[in-house]
Parts: structure tokens; sequence; C-alpha cells
């Protein structure tokens, strides 16, 4: 019983993160959309971009002829259409994958509710999870964003990311033994 | 695999069905056509006991090892 409701709220969690995901994805794009059609409305939103982070090994903050604060320089508005596009179709892609992400682990958290949890499908999922989360770590790990009066670029490595990824495959590996032990299981007659 | 399972010419001798053998031993149909075909990975010792009691016969009736 305890365990059924655990699973329940996992299974429960992980539809709440994948709506949370789509609404994210119609934000973005409604924001992306209205970007385009009036700037200015966002000449106040500045982006911050945390340099200091010890997980950045490399970056690179540019000016072009010009003393203004890179507090000024940074702003949503004066983002390159470019680079406008790069950033949006980095979320979308993002979103997708945490989402593919969470639907497969979805997937595995309603085989153990059907105890079917040492299936050949649970490995597999595991297995994609790892694919998925390595793609959404190299997909971030770049950063480039050009505005009007300068720009910024920088290679960032999400250790949470890598460690997950692991993680995943590592689960993969676990629940290949099961399956093998079950299968020997069910073959014993 | 190297071991054979003649579990059939044992039923044949014995003008026995696999579902009478299923039923006297206590295991499914579907889990004697796995023995049947050689699929299996192990067998218990209290079913081979059974299928011995069953056929009148010695394991070594069924099984039967080739060197692959």
């Amino acid at each position: 019983m305890t365990k059924n409701r655990l699973l329940n709220i996992a299974i429960t969690l992980c539809k709440m993160t994948k709506m949370i995901f789509i609404l994210l994805f119609i934000g973005f794009t409604v924001i992306f959309i209205h970007l385009q059609i009036d700037r200015s409305f966002y000449s106040s939103q500045k982006i911050s971009i945390n340099t200091n982070s010890k997980n950045y090994i490399s970056t690179t903050k540019w000016k072009a002829n010009t003393n203004e604060d890179y507090n000024k320089i940074f702003t949503v508005d004066k983002l390159k259409t470019g680079s406008l596009y790069v950033m949006y179709l980095k979320l979308a892609l993002g979103l997708i994958l945490l989402f593919l992400c969470v639907k497969e682990f979805q997937k595995v958290m309603e085989s153990v509710k059907g105890i079917e949890t040492f299936g050949e499908n649970n490995v597999l999922s595991f297995r994609r999870i790892g694919r998925l989360i390595l793609a959404y770590a190299i997909l971030t790990s770049y950063t480039s964003m050009s505005f009007e009066n300068g720009g910024f670029s920088g290679v960032y490595i999400s250790f949470t990311s890598l460690f997950l990824v692991l993680f995943a495959f590592i689960m993969a590996e676990i629940f290949k033994e099961g399956f093998l032990i079950k299968q020997e299981n069910d073959l014993t007659i | 695999m190297s071991i054979i399972v003649n579990l059939d010419v044992m039923l044949e001798k014995r003008s026995m069905k696999s579902n009478e053998l299923a039923d006297i031993v206590g295991i499914t149909t579907a889990n004697l056509s796995i023995l049947k075909t050689g699929k299996a990975k192990a067998i218990r010792f209290s079913t081979l006991e059974a299928i011995c009691k069953a056929l009148d016969c010695q394991p070594a009736d069924i099984l039967e090892f080739v060197e692959d």
C-alpha cells in the first residue's frame, strides 16, 4: 500500500512536470514571438550571466566601442536576431529533451506499479534517459549571445547532469542484471 | 544447448498427452512446453522427480547430454 502510494505520487509528479514543461514551452514561444513584434517592451529585462560560476571553463565578454556598462549591453531587447533564434531553439530543444526524460521515468514507474520492474523495457528506458540527459548537458554546455554593442560566450560543464548520466547508465546495468535473474527464474521449471 | 530434453519420446512411449502430464506434475502447459522445446534454463529436482514418477522412468530417459 505504502509502496503504491509512493509510486502514485511519483507518477503524478511526472505528469505535473510534463505539464509544466509544455506550459514553459508555450510561454517561451509566446515571448519569442512577442519579442520580434515589440522589442522595446523588454528593454528593462536584463540577462544576468553568472560568469563567476566555477563550472564555466572559459568565458569571453566583449564590448564594441562603447563605455556602457555590461548591464546596459546585456538586455533582452538588444539581443541580435540570430542569437535570439539560437537561444529559443536551445531552450525549446532542452525542454523537449527534459520532457522525454520525464516521460521515460514515468514509464519506469508505471512498470514498477504493474509488477514488471525487471523487464527489458526498463533497461532500455534508463539507457534512453542517460542519452537524453547527456544530450541536454551537451546542448547547454555552450552559451553564445551577441548583443548590439557586445556579446558573451562561454563553455559550461554541468557536473550535476553528468552525474545523472552516470547514474542512469548504472541503473540500466542494475536493471539488466535484474532482468537476467528474472529471466533465469522464469525459465526454471 | 548441449542438454537435450527427450520428453516427447517418453510421452509417446507412455501414450500420454502433454496436458495430462502437466496436470499430474502440477505445472502449467506453457512451462511444460518451455521444457520440451529446450528453452528452459534449469529444472527443479522436485519437478524432475514428479515427471519421473508420472512417466515411470529415470532422469536419464528424459535428459541427454550431446557435445556441441
